[in-house]
Order: C-alpha cells, then structure tokens, then sequence
C-alpha cells in the first residue's frame, strides 16, 4: 500500500516537473529580476576573458559581491565585499585607484548584487570596470576551478 | 470424417436454428476476441507507458547521481590540489611523497564514506607528462592508464583559458565502466593536472531506493556488473522491465540501467477486469442465443413446423385441401400462410372437381366406369360378409350410332342423359346405376334373400325396358331407344368383380344377338375364352392349310343393274367347330399378330381370283377389307403393288375398304397410309358407315371415292323414318362430296327401288346375290350377265 501510494506520489511529482518546465507565467515571474546586459561605465566579460585579464593586468582585482553564498565556493583570488557593505570608502580599501582594474560577480544574472555593487562603483569614479555577468553559476557550469571550502 | 459430415449437413439443407446459433456464436466469439485484443492492446499500452515512465525516473535520477559523482570528483580535486603538502611535494617534483599522498587519498573522506569508488588518481603536469599516479587494490587500471583516456586526449588539445576548465567523462574500458574528471592543479595559476578516475556504477545503485524498484546496471551486451538484492527474486512473468541506456560524451552507449516492476501492483485491475468481462460477455451471448432461439421458436420455427405438418397431412389425404389454418407467428409466415390457405382453397376445389371428373360421367352425372368398378369391389366385399345375393346389369343402347351420326353428338348426348336420368329413377336405396362409356350403363340391384331372385330381378329388368320404351323427346325429335340388358348374379355365377363384369357382358351380347331385350348370363353363351384359344391357334394352320375360303358379293349399280365390282369375304370352314365368322376370328387374327399373313393371303387370293375372272371377259374389279392395324403397315403397300404386278392388274380394278371406325382410331396414320394407297391408283372405301364416330364433314378429309352405308340402316328403310333420313341425307352429302356410294344388305325389290329413287349409286346384298364361293361366282357371272342382257 505505501509502495503503491509512494509511485502516485512520484507520477505526481513528474508531472508538476514536466509543467513547472513549460509553465510561461514563471518565466514572466523571473523577467523583472534579471539584470541587463550591460551596465553603464562597465564593460561585460566572460569566464575565458577573465582568465586572460587576470594574465594580462597583475593589478587585477577580483570583488565578489554575493552576501552568504561565499561558504559554497568561490573564484580563486577574489576578495568579498557584499553589495550592501559597497561603498567609495569599502572600495577604497580594496582597489588602490581609480584606474585599478576590477571585476565584480556574484550567483549570476539573478542575484543583481554585482549590479548594484558596479553602479556604486561608477558613482565612486572607477574607470576600469569589469562586470562578470554569468557570475559564479556560469563559472562552476563552465568546469573552471575555484576555492571550495 | 468430420468435414464430410459437415458438408452432407448443408447438403441437407441446414435448420434456421442452426443458423442462428452459428451467426450468434461467431459474434460472440468475435465479441470475445476484441474484447481480448483490445483488453491486450490496453494492457501493452499501460505497460509502454509505465515503461516510460520508469526510463524517464530513471533517467532524471541517473543524470542526477552522475552529476553529483562529477560534483564530487571536482570538489575532491580541487581540494586536493589546494592542500599544502599536495602543492610542495608538486613544487619540489617528490613523486614519491606525491604518490603517498595520492595514496592517502583512497582512505579519506570521499572514499571512506563510500561517497564514491576511486579507481585511479594521477598527476601530470602542464606538459600532460605523468608525474605520479596511484591506483585502488582493486582497479584493474594498468599503468599509465588514466581511466577514460579521451579526457587526455581532449584536455591536450585545449588552449588558452580553456585548459583551466574541469571536464568529465563516462566511458568503457575493457568491459569496465569509469568515469574521469581532470582537475587544473594550481587554480587559476594553471601548474598541472589531477585526474581522478571512479566507479560510476556504484554511485548509480542508489536509483533502487528512489525507484524503490530492484535495478541492475550492465555494460551494453555485457553481464550486468551490479544488481539489486532483490533483482532475481524478481519473477520475469509478472514484471516490466525499462532500460535506460547511458551514454559517453561522443554518444556511444556506456551504460544500460535496468529496472524491474511488478505489474500487479499498479496494474492488478487491468487484466482482471477484462478477463471479467470476458466472462460476462460469454454469458450474455449465451443468455441472447438462448432469447433469440426462444423467440425463433415461438415465431418463425413452431408456425413452420406447423405448416409443414398440415403440408404432410395434406399429402396423405387430399380431402383436407381446402381447410383453414392459422400458424401465428411473424408476418412473413403469416403472409405465407395467407397465401397458402388461397392456395390450398383453390386447390381443393380443383381437387374436388377432379374427383368429380374421375369418379363421374360428365355427360348424364352418373358415376363413371372407374367409380363404378371400384364400387363393385366394395359391394362384392360387402355382399361376401353378410352373404346377400345381388344382380349386375349391363345395359346396351340399341342403335344409339346412328342416332348420334344422324342428329349430332349433341343430341346423342342430350338422350344419353335422359336414359340416365330414367334408369335413375328406378333405383332403390343401395341400388347404382353408372355409364360405362358410349352408350353402355351398369346397375348393381341388391336382391331380397330369397331363393327366386331370377324373378325379382326380372321385376326390375322388366320396369328398365318399359320405362325405356317410352318414346324419348330430344330437340323436337321424337326417338325410340331399344335396351339390350345382361345379368350377372352374385355369388350364383362369380364372386370377382372382373369375372362378374365380363359374365353381364356375355349376358348382354346375348341378350342383342337375340333381341331379347334381356338375358342372364349362362354358360352356354359363354365359350369365349375356350374357343378364342382354339381359333387363335388353328387360324396359323387355317391359313397355311387353305381352311379359308374367299366368297364374292357382286355389287350393281343400283340404276342400271350392271356390275360394278365385288367385295372378296373371307370364310373360315374349321374342321372341328365348322363355320367361324370373321367377327369372331379376325379380332383374334389382329390380337395373336396374325392379320399381317392373313391380310397377306386374302390380297393375293383376291387378286389372283380376280384377274381369272377378267381373263375370262367378266369387267369388274375386287373389293377386299382392311383391318385397322393394316393401316400402321407401310409395307403394304408394297405387297399390294407387288401382287398386281404379279397377276397383271391395273389398279382401279382394286379397292380398299377400311371400316370407319378403324380409320378414327388414328386419323392421321391412316390418312397417310390411305394417301399411299392413292397414290397407287387403288381406290379406297370407307366401310359400314354410320357405325363409327365420325361425321362426314370429318371423312370430307380422306383421300377416298367411295362410302358404303352400314346395312342396319338399310335393313329398315323402308319402315324406319329415321333410316331413311339418315341414308338420304348421307348419300347427298356424299355426292356433294364426291363419293361414290355403296349400300349394303339390301334384300328386297322395295329397297332397291328406293335407294335407286335416292340416287344411291351401286348395291350390294343379298337380293343381288349372297356372297359365294369362286367356284360359284364366276357360273354366277355369267348367269347375271346374259339376264342383264335379256
């Protein structure tokens, strides 16, 4: 009986997973949540272009602007600075000046703290912005390594 | 034996009921048949589909299993890659303090939980150049073998940042599954690389408990590598079995996932019901063959045996066609036995109007002979068991022929009815009087016991001739009828119908021959049988013996007196009887097959004698008499030829003479035969006219030139009105048609006169001369000849 009740359970189970994939309200849910492309005084990059900067500028620095998601894993030389603790005097202490290169990212398109970290940042006077959009999903999805704890 | 059976069945005609219960079944079993497929198809269906959704669940769950391994693998890389020991054994190129912590590897966390089954760990750096590896007890891993070697080879040929990426792979390797994962060594400072090489099929036994189905995992085509506990327990009869098959990076098949269900569980009602069903679809068929034979029965087949009964009983006694029934049943049947009731009406009343036809005589409603014989049976039955006496007559109308030839069959009719209608009257209680044909009627008169029956049958003989005396009135004509009367007594003179019959007959040709009006039979009249024997046998020797003789009877024109011609007789003088008539013999000759000789002899005889007499100066020609079945020889006409070939004989000095009634017996054989004869140049007569049935305007159609009137009508001509009528109207007629006529039995001066007055052509009888023998006729001839002349 339990095992007949517990296969109901699981029929019933795919089936919310078959509609939640194709569910169009969903997706209209998620639409106000996602960043833009692009963010002003920021030029967007890739999981590869930063590998290459961080070859290509040894001042490069690394700001992960994710609040409680660090513990789970993080890219290698990146410093936490949540977006909520962002300011032109908590930037100050990482970056040495303005024209000191850096690269913000948090979960991804969804999470939006990067976003909200960069523009503060563009407010502050930085010039040599990078924003990792795809963030840290992209970067494990992508098979990079990065620090777990 | 079987189909033979079968087959006779059909040919026989198969019952509706049969029919039915054959269509039904089949139905039925069709009925069933669907029900079983469609059950099957059903069933099948719930199994594909339950089939897909297990390979679905365990696809889902695989993929998820596998991933978690990959997850694992990384997490382990890099955090073996970021120890401190790990890093400085790698700076300063130790592989031996390397191996040992690779070593090390195999009993820390991951492996000692039993998260995963490490097979091989090996280090190269940048270059892809092996710096040490390390392999579990158990790996079957050679040296230098990483695992799945196409991560090498597709991490070798990656450049730029692309080489920092961690990628795994499942793959196969000597009939082992393994799954790779390269790790940079160094982070983002890329120094090298760690592979780590596992067991996926362990980290895929867990899809049994999310399943909660036994599964069992295998290489494609391989033996399974693992299986549940309980996967064998598992009976193949009643269980769906799904294959999920995994596949490497490259697409080829690297895993098949097997997963088993009862099918009871979530099925038990799919097949059960429809074997229910089936049941109950097998009982209604039943149930409706079972209704729909009831109401056959009570509608179509009960009516039908019904009518077929009424049929059979019908067969058995026609005397029911005619009755009414009603069959009920459906309307067809209905309408068929509408149809059938007209049917049998109208057939009952034609059956009725046969019998009437068969048993009666349509002429004076009297019963007929058939009735009449076999109510002789009955009655002599009857008469046997309570011993009484009764009387047969047979009564014979005198001269009813001519009457009918004169005045039309009509009247003949009219007046048989009215005898009839007499001889009725005097009939008591079980008394019959029937017409037997022509103008022939029988009574049976039932006797008093009593020992002078002679006398009471008289009484009534008595009464039938004076109540025939009385002068009938038929269409203005006033007709006299003589009564010829035979009696037969039973049980005196025969207890056989048959024999009873024959006994009145004889009484009755008695009774004619001695105008007696009446006669019992005796034995004395009755030497028919006996003598017909003797005669038939000594007639062959007669003729070949010369026992027959030919007389000649001159025939004269009745004006003139000269001779015209001579009819040739035939006399039979037997040695022992003495003179036998021709009446008598020569129906014995045409029955025993001797006319043909004996016709033979007399033509011959006759012409022989006849070209003597003209030899001698005596012109006149020779008549000779024709028997009916004569007329049936062609080849008499050949002989006759051949005869007056032989004598020298022209042909108009011979004539035939056919008596009118053997003409009618088959008028167009005879005209034939008569055409021929013609044709010949014979002439031809038509013999004792008037005591035929034909009419003239019939022998208008006979090749013919010559007619002789029947000597009854002219034995009396000078007393009987009716005689003379008769013969002056035939020899008009006769002369309107050309005819020659010929009256024979003239005896008298009175007859001639008056046949002469009546334009008759020639005469003949014995006021000329009697009929004489050859030795006399030709004295005779000369005789007659110098009288004329005087």
């Amino acid at each position: 009986m339990s095992k007949l009740c517990f296969k109901i359970g699981r029929l019933l189970l795919l089936q919310l997973f078959v509609l939640g994939l194709f569910n169009p309200m969903s997706v209209l849910h998620a639409k106000d949540k996602v960043s833009p492309m692009t963010l002003a005084g920021a030029k967007t990059i890739t999981a590869n272009d930063i590998i290459d900067l961080i070859d290509k500028l040894p001042q490069l620095m690394i700001i992960d602007s994710r609040m409680n998601d660090r513990p789970q894993g993080y890219i290698e030389t990146s410093v936490n600075l949540a977006d909520i603790d962002t300011t032109c005097d908590s930037l100050a202490g990482i970056l040495k000046q303005l024209h000191t290169p850096v690269i913000f990212y948090c979960n991804g398109p969804k999470c939006r703290r990067s976003e909200k970290a960069i523009n503060i940042a563009v407010s502050c006077g930085y010039d040599q912005i990078y924003w990792y959009r795809g963030g840290f999903d992209d970067w494990m999805k992508q098979g990079y390594p990065y620090i777990a704890n | 034996m079987q189909i033979k059976n079968l087959l006779l069945m059909f040919r026989n005609g198969v019952s509706i009921t049969a029919i039915l219960v054959f269509i039904i079944g089949i139905m039925g079993l069709l009925g069933l048949a669907f029900t079983h497929f469609s059950g099957t198809v059903h069933q099948q269906h719930a199994y594909n589909n339950q089939r897909r959704a297990m390979i679905e669940l365990i696809r889902i769950k695989a993929d998820d299993l596998l991933q978690q391994l990959e997850s694992m693998e990384k997490k382990m890389g890099l955090a073996l890659q970021a120890e401190a020991p790990f890093r400085t054994a790698f700076k300063q190129q130790d592989q031996e303090k390397m191996r040992k912590i690779l070593d090390n590897e195999f009993h820390r966390f991951f492996s000692t939980t039993g998260k995963i089954r490490l097979e091989k760990l090996a280090v190269y750096d940048r270059d892809f150049n092996l710096f040490a590896e390390q392999a579990s007890e158990h790996s079957m891993l050679s040296d230098a073998e990483i695992g799945c070697n196409s991560v090498l080879v597709k991490a070798r040929k990656r450049q730029a940042a692309e080489r920092l990426k961690m990628i795994s792979e499942l793959c196969q390797l000597q009939q082992r599954a393994y799954h790779t994962t390269i790790i940079p060594i160094g982070g983002i400072r890329l120094k090298g690389y760690l592979f780590i090489t596992t067991d996926p099929v362990y980290n895929l036994s867990p899809i049994e408990k999310a399943l909660a189905m036994p599964i069992a995992v295998r290489l494609p085509g391989q033996k399974i590598s693992y299986q549940s506990k309980n996967w064998q327990a598992m009976d193949n009869h009643e269980v769906i079995t799904a294959v999920y098959q995994l596949t490497s990076n490259n697409s080829e098949p690297t895993l098949e996932v097997l997963a088993k269900d009862r099918v009871v569980p979530l099925f038990k009602n799919i097949p059960n019901p429809s074997f229910f069903v089936m049941i109950i679809v097998s009982l209604f068929t039943l149930l409706y063959i079972a209704i729909a034979t009831v109401i056959l029965r009570r509608t179509t087949i009960n009516p039908l045996k019904k009518l077929t009964m009424y049929l059979n009983d019908i067969t058995e006694d026609k005397a029911r066609l005619g009755e009414k029934i009603s069959v009920g049943g459906i309307r067809e049947i209905q309408a068929l036995c509408k149809s059938f009731n007209i049917m049998s009406e109208e057939l009952g009343g034609l059956y009725q109007s046969l019998e009437n036809m068969a048993f009666t005589d349509q002429i004076t409603n009297l019963p007929n002979r058939n009735f009449f014989q076999s109510h002789l049976k009955e009655v002599i039955n009857y008469h046997k068991s309570i011993e009484h006496p009764f009387a047969l007559l047979i009564m014979d109308m005198d001269k009813f022929k001519a009457i009918n030839d004169a005045l039309g069959h009509q009247t003949g009719d009219m007046l048989l009815n009215d005898v009839g209608q007499r001889l009725e009257t005097l009939l008591r209680g079980s008394d019959i009087v029937a017409r037997l044909g022509g103008d022939e009627f029988a009574a049976i008169i039932t006797l008093k016991r009593e020992r002078e029956h002679q006398n009471s049958v008289s009484v009534m003989v008595h009464k039938i001739i004076d109540v025939m005396a009385e002068p009938f009135m038929i269409d203005g004509h006033t007709l006299l009828v003589g009564m010829s009367i035979g009696i037969a007594l039973f049980p005196e003179h025969s207890v056989n119908n048959n024999d009873l019959m024959r006994k009145a007959d004889v009484a009755m040709y008695h009774a004619k021959k001695t105008r007696a009006g009446f006669s019992f039979y005796s034995d004395k009249h009755d030497e028919y049988s006996v003598r017909y024997l003797l005669l038939s046998k000594d007639l062959m020797t007669a003729i070949e013996k010369d026992q027959l003789q030919l007389y000649y009877q001159p025939k004269v024109d009745a004006k003139k007196g000269s001779l015209t011609g001579s009819e040739a007789l035939i006399r039979w003088q037997h040695p022992e009887l003495g003179f036998v008539p021709p009446s008598e013999f020569i129906p014995i000759a045409e029955q025993s097959g001797q006319i043909r000789k004996l016709t033979s002899w007399i033509i011959n005889k006759a012409i022989e004698q006849c070209s003597l007499w003209r030899a001698e100066g005596y012109d006149l020609g020779v008549s000779i008499n024709l028997s009916a079945i004569n007329l049936h020889d062609q080849s008499l006409v050949d002989e006759i030829h051949q005869a007056m070939r032989t004598y020298n004989m022209k042909p108009q000095y011979l004539t035939l003479e056919i008596t009118e009634s053997s003409i009618m017996g088959d008028p167009e054989q005879s005209v034939k035969v008569m055409r021929q004869h013609r044709e010949q140049g014979f002439n031809l007569s038509i013999d004792d006219f008037g005591t035929g049935y034909s009419s003239l305007s019939y022998v208008k159609k006979f090749p013919v030139n010559e007619l002789k009137i029947d000597q009854s009508f002219v034995r009396n001509l000078i007393n009987d009105p009716n005689d003379e009528a008769i013969v002056s109207s035939v020899i008009v007629l006769s002369h309107s048609m050309g005819f020659k006529v010929v009256a024979e039995g003239v005896e008298d001066q009175a007859t001639l006169a008056k046949l002469a007055d009546m334009q008759c052509d020639v005469i003949q009888g014995y006021y000329i001369a009697k009929p004489m023998p050859y030795s006399d006729f030709i004295p005779w001839l000369h005789e007659y000849v110098h009288h004329t002349k005087r």
